[in-house]
């Protein structure tokens, strides 16, 4: 059973590193602003859910692993939220769509 | 020519501090060494006494709150000047007042709608509890006062810097925020002279005037105190650094 | 031994974010920088068995990086 246990949660979380590097490879790769924050909003969250997950069925069904689902909680309300702050802000100075970042960094 | 000197210093400091514990490879003792110097002296009292006398499972709450409270009092204290000299030495820097906002078109569009809004307001009471819930088990798993303080400045600063949040319950000012730090260390040296009515000395809490019939649970009620104590101050300290600062800089909004 | 590898990777870490913070010239990316610097320090109390700090230095990292974007807001961006 236990073994069962520990390669589920080894799945998990090396299919979450393999989600997270993605999204980093996509921030170096992009061009643009808001798609490198849409590449790095969408593939964390989802990276740090599926680690999150891989090590709740580790533990089972204890008091650590009603901790951990809290943290996956957290995180899950975390992530998605602090992407939107950041493309408001962005948003609101005036930051236009597609404007290729070497000119931005001139300024 | 700036950069060469800079590229040459950093060189040097390297080389030479692991130069010097290269040749010198038994100066510093590992950390799980048990015949060490810092290890073999209290260390062991503290291990072997901690839990009977204080009633704190977790040591490192016992040694700072109770074998070291006067320590522990003075950090207090540096923080409350921490904050006060921040103020001091800041004020003779223009507060900056609110402009007029200039209407364009992306911003007259308020900051944030419903997602920013709903959001924090599920979050931050997440994490007010999760203070309390530090602060509370600092006796027996990780946590403590200092960290307690800490995240609920957080919490405040989430508040504050947010700028959608109607603040019903009102802001610190700057001098509020260091009165309430003053507030903190006053709760602190107020548990120390509580024994001293009952014939103990300065915080000595065997002797406070409460009923218990251990005295393992007046110690956990006089760790209990003077850790409310420093929560008071941490948060008012981190506080009133983040007003006096806010208050002087220029946000073009 | 496996342990004494990854410290070693962390502190390897710490050193290499010191040199560019040193030679850096965009003071808001330093600071973002900084708290990856606050982060490998938490771990490396954590694999020196200190739990307690490891807890503050984390809530510490997050308080400091607010500080220093506050105060970069006041002076210029770039550094010479």
């Amino acid at each position: 059973m236990m073994e069962i246990r520990s390669a589920a949660c080894a799945l998990l979380l090396l299919l979450g590193l393999f989600f997270m590097m993605v999204s980093v490879k996509g921030v170096i790769k992009f061009p643009d602003f808001f798609s490198r924050l849409h590449a790095i909003g969408l593939g964390q969250s989802l990276g740090m859910g599926f680690c999150c997950l891989g090590m709740f069925i580790y533990q089972g069904p204890n008091i650590t692993g009603l901790k951990i689902l809290m943290v996956l909680f957290v995180s899950m309300l975390a992530g998605p939220i602090g992407t939107h702050i950041v493309d408001r802000v962005a948003f609101r100075e005036g930051l236009k769509k597609e404007e290729k970042d070497a000119e931005r960094r001139e300024a | 020519m700036k950069n060469k000197k800079k590229i040459i210093g950093v060189v040097l400091i390297i080389v030479a501090v692991s130069g010097f514990f290269f040749k010198f490879p038994n100066i510093i003792p590992a950390v799980d060494d048990a015949k060490a110097p810092v290890h073999s002296y209290i260390s062991g009292f503290y291990i072997e006494n901690a839990i009977s006398q204080t009633g704190a499972h977790n040591i490192v709450t016992a040694v700072l709150a109770d074998y070291r409270g006067f320590d522990t009092l003075f950090e207090t204290c540096v923080m409350l000047l921490a904050g006060i000299t921040a103020l001091m030495v800041l004020s003779s820097t223009a507060k900056v007042g609110k402009k007029q906002k200039v209407s364009k078109e992306i911003k007259n569009a308020s900051f944030s709608g419903t997602i920013i809004d709903t959001a924090f307001r599920v979050i931050v009471p997440i994490i007010v509890i999760y203070a309390f819930y530090v602060f509370a088990h600092g006796e027996s798993s990780l946590g403590g006062g200092f960290q307690a303080g800490a995240l609920l400045a957080i919490a405040y600063m989430i508040d504050r810097i947010i700028p959608s949040f109607n603040n019903s319950l009102g802001t610190f000012t700057e001098q509020g925020a260091a009165m309430t730090a003053g507030v903190g260390v006053f709760i602190y040296i107020f548990t120390g002279i509580l024994p001293m009515f009952n014939g103990g000395n300065f915080l000595e809490y065997g002797r406070l005037p409460f009923g218990a019939e251990k005295a393992a649970e007046l110690h956990v009620i006089g760790i209990t105190m003077i850790e409310i104590g420093v929560v008071v101050c941490v948060m008012a300290t981190i506080i009133n650094i983040l007003e006096v600062v806010l208050e002087r800089t220029e946000f073009d909004e | 031994m496996s342990v004494l590898i990854l410290e070693g990777m962390f502190m390897l870490l710490l050193i290499i974010i010191a040199i560019a913070i040193i030679f850096g010239k965009d003071l808001l990316a330093l600071t973002v920088i900084y708290s990856v610097f606050s982060f490998a320090a938490m771990i490396l109390y954590i694999l020196a068995g200190a739990a307690d700090v490891a807890f503050t230095e984390a809530v510490i990292g997050v308080i400091s990086t607010v500080y220093f974007i506050i105060a970069i807001k006041s002076i210029s961006r770039r550094c010479k």
